[in-house]
């Protein structure tokens, strides 16, 4: 969005004002030099904020109990998908002879 | 879930778009989407990764992770290709030539995107690899999302290449930071959303 004061042939570019009102100033390739700042303190501060409020909010979640982050070891290696539906959502692989798996024909 | 889009998501969506949040006050140009969309929830893949911890036998040669399903991947791709037309087009909010600009730069760069990380995989394994195609057309699509509406076409090829070499190469980041980011979720939304917005910044017109 452009303020009302500066040159009104830097605002309106052409893409943006595609759809007929909108406004902006542009990038470097309308040597509008501040509009990299602008992009990463949006990220950075975007970044910072999400990454640091996930770890928060899981935190506090993997305290309460039956919300426990984690899966029992147990279940890990069943295989999530048997623990907790009780049934293979891939099961070829579950199938093929151990002979195949030690001549390392699959792993 | 719930608590995640509220506190995390609602605010960051506020600050992009709301006429009065402090990012759109200051002149930053965000159309459809990198930060609160792909660097939140790369960046919270990425904390969720390091809470979670690794799995099991991660990093040794008892279990070797790897897609399993290429035909799965394909079908997901197209999936995310088709969708992203309504994610970036729809984001002008109207059917104007704004959204054709949108949609025409974000297919030109998924496209772009697919065929440098195809090249930057051949150099490595001499294959031109589906899943690699798969992966650098999202690492595009993402890359788009915060310019689409803003830059003209012939920029999308740029954001096609610098995107999918940068998620490329950040596909590595998770073996320094040894966070076992299971399906480089950082990688592609997070550095993509950031390479998008940065790439914005020079290219808005």
């Amino acid at each position: 969005m452009c303020e009302p004061e500066p040159d009104l042939s830097l605002c309106s570019d052409y893409i943006a004002a595609l759809d007929g009102s909108y406004e902006i100033r542009g990038g470097w390739i309308n040597h509008h030099w501040a509009q990299l700042a602008y992009q990463v303190a949006d990220s950075v501060a975007g970044f910072a904020y999400a990454f640091g409020g996930t770890c928060i909010i899981l935190f506090l979640m993997n305290l309460i109990p039956g919300l426990s982050l984690r899966a029992s070891e147990q279940a890990e290696i069943m295989g999530i998908d048997d623990a907790e539906l009780g049934e293979f959502a891939v099961s070829y692989y579950k199938h093929i002879p151990q002979s195949w798996t030690e001549s390392n024909m699959i792993i | 879930m719930f608590v995640w889009a509220t506190v995390i998501y609602d605010p960051i969506a506020c600050w992009t778009w709301n006429p009065s949040g402090w990012s759109v006050k200051m002149g930053g140009l965000d159309f459809a989407g990198g930060t609160p969309v792909h660097i939140a929830s790369g960046s919270a893949a990425l904390a969720y990764s390091l809470m979670l911890g690794k799995r099991r036998g991660h990093g040794t040669h008892e279990l070797n992770y790897r897609p399993h399903n290429v035909t799965h991947i394909v079908l997901g791709t197209v999936f995310l290709w088709v969708g992203w037309f309504g994610f970036n087009g729809g984001s002008a909010l109207s059917a104007n030539l704004r959204a054709i600009m949108a949609c025409t730069v974000t297919n030109i760069s998924a496209a772009v995107g697919g065929i440098t990380w195809c090249l930057l995989d051949y150099r490595l394994e001499h294959k031109w690899s589906t899943v690699g195609f798969c992966s650098g057309v999202i690492a595009g699509l993402v890359a788009i999302t915060p310019g689409s509406g803003y830059v003209p076409a012939w920029a999308a090829v740029i954001y096609g290449v610098t995107g999918g070499a940068a998620c490329n190469y950040a596909t590595k980041l998770k073996f320094f930071i040894e966070v076992d980011d299971a399906l480089d979720i950082f990688a592609e939304h997070g550095v993509g959303g950031i390479v998008g917005n940065i790439l914005t910044g020079f290219f808005a017109a």
